[in-house]
């Protein structure tokens, strides 16, 4: 709390600042030329990503070996891309000037009201009307060396509510990370970006806000209920994984990877915070990711039509629980398929950004494992999830974003995963519902004094549910109301 | 070619007709320099078609039988037949480039929802007898394919082929009569991996869009799906042999369009 009393107070004394406020620091932008809103990317910030977080420009030195020969290079290229706003020409020596790590934090606190009170067990909470810390978290966000950068992230996260699960629960641990080696290229006719991520969450590494690591809601409430079926790749093994991938941008058009992931140990997730029960097993190889993605962009349109996915091999864990003490998986594997598209549409206004959005995601579930020790009754289930969204964010400093959006998953019916009805009937894994926000971002364009240290968003969201866990009855109990402040620093 | 051969003409009468010429008479203005349409681009679109496919089920009889009655019940061996068909939407993205003069070389993904769908009735000659139907359902489809054509200015033929994936459902319901007559409902789902060869033409009508007619052919080949019952709880295996043709009308646009 300490922490968020200190961010408000300069908050309230400083003018501008920056979205993730390292990255400002790094590359001298404003915080809205890389994001339409925390942490929606436009065509520049989707640049600067792919470049390894490592593009220039501030007033202090990108990374402690800075050379001036990777700065012009780098200066060429961002001139080539004709995205980046003219770099201030005093930056031109970056041997001169300080260097400062690119190191930041941020912390949500939120307000939770759901329709209904939360069930029982609640403990550390209230039943409804709570406020709550969490996350917090610290980053490393920016350049290490000329074409080696990170985006890495270690959190706090309050206990749920009921506490842990299981023993292996934990309030810190590592988050999202993605580390980028980063370089450029001309090949005949084509002009290439190329790189290598390490990164712990299949998606995280995307540059568009259609996948599911960085897509909307960006904030949300850790108490309120949420759908208890996703694919996979919509973050089941975040942070369970490491994985290692090459990636290409070709002719500021074409986008290509390939990444390879593997679960860590269960000793390993455990000492780095995560909790091994949380995912639902170990891969029994390597999953391999892909994605495939067009951005052809004119004049101040940006359009994207893509493809993701996935294949997984999952040893399911023999009791999740640990009430038998095991740290086992089965030795058959259950098979999961994903396969996503997804599309994008942007538009730069004079003062405005309108973005259009939408993602469909296709898992296959082969349950060899899960039907063969009686966790499923199908053999095999599929599980669709979609979502469609609209965002308007008003303004450069004093920024208001209008964000909406209609997701649905739904499914094959199965007891065994799902649960029966009150009529005895095998439920699915049905969910539907709307979301809403409007958020206020004070700084956006302009430098003044506090700049590039702070920044800051505030939020109001409501979800409305149709049908939550395959079936409509009581469903919208789970609606919830979300107010929340979120501070970068 | 026709547009060059004007060119070429026009081009020697100027030269031939002199300056004479040109002193009584107004010179035309050079006809402008045709470009011919250029397919080295990326590209992506949608498309609509329809889907025929050949289904042949191997064996829902013995499936609900032995079930009901133990392995081995049924005596010799039933294969339903389907010719499910349907509605192919979807959309492609894909990057060409042409060589050579006139040679087209390329990769696409092309992903599609349908509506390929058909049953058939098999009788179940150990129960009443019974009858047991068998549904077929493909409902996604999807391909990586390379491609390879003869551009003629801005007409492009052209034959594919690559791997394929196929999104299908299959039912077998009914009652079998024991007595009495008992309901059941075996359901398996199967992403099966296959291959497709096709080939079409595609026709640039301006300087980013184009058209395309396209025939594929998707072999799916043999495989053994597990179909489980929920109402008894039985588990057993069909075998599906599978194809779908589809015939599709496809709109791409071109993001380094040229010539035209």
């Amino acid at each position: 709390m300490a922490v968020v009393v200190c961010g408000l107070l300069t908050f309230g004394l400083a003018s501008p600042a920056r979205a993730l406020p390292s990255f400002a620091r790094q590359t001298g932008q404003p915080c809205g030329t890389c994001h339409t809103d925390f942490p929606a990317l436009t065509p520049y910030g989707r640049r600067f990503k792919l470049l390894g977080y490592t593009a220039g420009g501030g007033e202090f030195r990108t990374t402690p070996f800075s050379s001036q020969a990777g700065k012009d290079a780098r200066a060429e290229l961002d001139k080539l891309r004709g995205y980046v706003k003219a770099l201030d020409p005093a930056a031109a020596s970056d041997g001169d000037k300080e260097y400062v790590p690119p190191i930041s934090m941020m912390a949500i606190v939120g307000y939770t009201h759901t329709q209904a009170p939360l069930p029982p067990p609640t403990d550390p909470y209230k039943p409804n009307d709570n406020v709550v810390l969490s996350p917090v978290s610290a980053f490393w966000g920016g350049a290490i060396t000329d074409n080696v950068g990170a985006f890495a992230q270690v959190t706090y996260n309050a206990p749920p509510a009921g506490g842990f699960s299981d023993p292996f629960g934990h309030t810190w641990t590592w988050d999202n990370t993605d580390v980028r080696y980063a370089g450029t290229a001309s090949i005949g006719s084509l002009d290439l970006i190329y790189g290598i991520t390490a990164n712990n969450n299949p998606t995280v590494q995307d540059v568009w806000n259609s996948t599911p690591a960085w897509g909307f809601p960006y904030a949300a409430s850790t108490l309120a209920n949420v759908p208890g079926t996703a694919t996979m790749i919509e973050g089941a093994f975040a942070a369970h994984v490491g994985g290692v991938g090459a990636y290409t941008f070709i002719n500021d058009l074409l986008y290509l990877e390939l990444t390879g992931y593997k679960t860590l140990g269960f000793n390993a997730q455990n000492s780095l915070g995560t909790d091994p029960f949380d995912a639902p097993g170990q891969f029994g190889g390597v999953a391999p990711y892909w994605r495939v993605a067009l951005e052809p962009h004119w004049g101040r349109n940006s359009f994207m039509l893509g493809t993701f996915g996935m294949y997984l091999d999952v040893h399911p864990w023999l009791d999740p629980t640990f009430a038998t003490g095991t740290t086992g998986v089965f030795p058959q594997s259950d098979k999961y398929t994903d396969i996503g598209f997804d599309t994008q549409y942007q538009y730069q206004g004079d003062n405005y950004w309108l973005t259009l959005r939408g993602n469909y995601i296709r898992e296959f579930q082969r349950l060899d494992a899960s039907f063969l020790n009686g966790a499923s009754s199908n053999p095999t289930d599929l599980v669709n999830s979609m979502h469609l969204q609209a965002s308007f964010a008003y303004g450069a400093d004093n920024r208001i974003v209008l964000t909406g959006q209609y997701f649905n998953v739904w499914g094959t019916a199965d007891a065994g995963v799902y649960g029966l009805d009150v009529n005895g009937n095998a439920l699915t894994p049905n969910s539907n519902g709307w979301m809403a926000e409007i958020a206020y971002i004070p700084f956006g364009a302009s430098k003044a004094a506090g700049w590039p240290w702070l920044n800051a968003r505030i939020g109001l969201q409501y979800i409305y549910y149709n049908k939550f866990n395959g079936t409509t009855i009581a469903a919208q109990d789970n609606n919830a109301l979300f107010l929340h402040l979120w501070v970068a620093m | 070619m026709r547009k060059q051969l004007f060119i070429s003409v026009a081009a020697l009468a100027v030269s031939v007709a002199g300056p004479a010429a040109a002193a009584d008479m107004a010179v035309p203005a050079a006809a402008p320099f045709a470009a011919r349409f250029n397919w080295t681009s990326c590209y992506l679109g949608g498309h609509v078609g329809g889907g025929f496919a050949q289904r042949d089920i191997t064996d829902p009889v013995q499936l609900v039988q032995d079930s009901f009655l133990g392995a081995g019940s049924t005596v010799g061996t039933t294969t339903a037949s389907l010719s499910p068909n349907g509605v192919v939407i979807g959309g492609q993205i894909g990057c060409d480039y042409q060589f050579a003069s006139s040679w087209v070389i390329g990769i696409e993904g092309s992903a599609s929802g349908s509506t390929i769908k058909g049953s058939t009735n098999v009788i179940l000659p150990l129960g009443a007898p019974d009858i047991a139907l068998v549904k077929a359902n493909t409902d996604f489809l999807s391909s990586v394919t390379g491609r390879v054509g003869y551009a003629f200015d801005n007409v492009l033929v052209y034959g594919r082929g690559g791997v394929a994936l196929a999104g299908d459902k299959y039912d077998v319901i009914g009652s079998f009569t024991l007595p009495p007559a008992m309901p059941f409902s075996f359901e398996g789902l199967d992403l099966r991996a296959g291959w497709v060869a096709g080939g079409g033409v595609e026709w640039a009508f301006s300087r980013h869009w184009s058209a395309n007619l396209e025939y594929d052919y998707y072999q799916f080949g043999h495989n053994s799906v597990l179909m489980s019952d929920s109402i008894n709880g039985f588990v057993g295996n069909v075998d599906v042999k599978q194809s779908i043709q589809v015939v599709k009308l496809g709109l791409n646009f071109h993001i380094w369009g040229t010539g035209l």
